[in-house]
């Protein structure tokens, strides 16, 4: 087999994960898909060590975020100058785009609730969406969180709060079984 | 100040964020890469970055390049008096080519002296001008997007 078809097989190994991790930390599928080629044409530069290392998804995984939030600090600097940057303190235009209240109350199945918080993690802002998804899917805790982002403890601690606080109407019929199982 | 964490939201969200299904690639980024690949791989070497060189050609290349920078640095040294009488005789050859210059001389210090009087002040002022007119258009432009966001 060649090094080119062993590469396919390896890159269709993981393109799920690859792509899985930009697009929680982007939110967008076209940026998204974008980084994972970029990914990719790194791993297969690397392929000679990445074939016969024992960790590669962790490789991929690590050059995947450091690119995502490498992309989102260009993206940022870019238009800082022009538009103000959308603080992350304003969050009406997140809000808005959320599903409304009575749409959450009626009875939707696991699936179509797990669709919306999804759609919900990607509208969240930027500054709230990735140090959630670094916290709860990568499990990074908060002092490696601010480190790889170059802000301070307490502000990702912050913006966590304010994340999770959003995603918090998603989960209230959950919220709402556990404190009457915890009741009776 | 730092927020006061809700445990129980922390651990509900967890799990419920860990639930949810893996994404997929999108079919065609398989294909798109393999096709950025075999692109790559149709350029013959000397074309790409000297990073992507084979080995024996990289070691070629710097060996080649140290020897003529050496031949370069250290000829002289070598070659002795020889290079001296050389370069003397060169020198001598391209006497003619001084003179020619010479003819040229005035003609240059006119175009020095036109540069001085008329061309040099108006192209100081045009360029204050342009970079005044571009701060301009950069002030405008700022705020018209601006509007548009807050229209939007």
């Amino acid at each position: 087999m060649t090094e080119l078809r062993e590469f396919e097989v390896f890159m269709k190994n993981y393109q799920d994960m690859v792509y899985g991790t930009a697009m929680r930390l982007l939110g967008n599928q076209t940026d998204a898909q974008d980084i994972a080629q970029t990914v990719f044409l790194k791993a297969y530069e690397a392929f000679g060590n990445l074939a016969t290392s024992k960790t590669p998804g962790g490789w991929l995984k690590t050059v995947t975020t450091n690119l995502c939030i490498n992309h989102l600090n260009r993206y940022r600097n870019r238009w800082r100058f022009f538009s103000d940057m959308r603080s992350g303190d304003d969050d009406s235009e997140f809000v808005d785009s959320l599903a409304a209240p009575e749409q959450l109350d009626c009875a939707l199945d696991d699936e179509q609730r797990r669709k919306l918080l999804h759609e919900a993690l990607c509208k969240l802002p930027d500054s709230q969406r990735v140090p959630l998804v670094l916290f709860h899917f990568e499990d990074m805790p908060y002092d490696a969180i601010a480190e790889k982002l170059g802000i301070s403890l307490s502000k990702v601690k912050t913006d966590i709060f304010r994340g999770r606080h959003s995603l918090k109407r998603f989960l209230k019929y959950r919220l709402d079984e556990a404190d009457e199982a915890s009741s009776a | 100040m730092e927020p006061e964490m809700d445990p129980k939201l922390e651990a509900l969200l967890h799990r419920e964020l860990k639930q949810l299904p893996p994404l997929k690639a999108p079919s065609s980024l398989a294909p798109g890469v393999m096709a950025i690949l075999a692109a790559r791989s149709r350029v013959p070497w000397w074309q790409r970055s000297w990073w992507d060189w084979p080995v024996a050609a990289k070691t070629a290349f710097v060996v080649v390049a140290l020897i003529v920078a050496g031949a370069f640095g250290g000829g002289s040294l070598i070659l002795g008096d020889g290079v001296s009488e050389y370069s003397l005789d060169v020198a001598g050859r391209l006497d003619f080519s001084e003179s020619i210059l010479g003819n040229f001389t005035p003609l240059l210090s006119a175009f020095h002296r036109l540069w001085e009087e008329l061309a040099q002040p108006f192209l100081i002022y045009g360029a204050i001008a342009a970079g005044a007119v571009y701060l301009m258009f950069i002030g405008v432009g700022t705020a018209c997007f601006r509007f548009a966001l807050k229209r939007i």
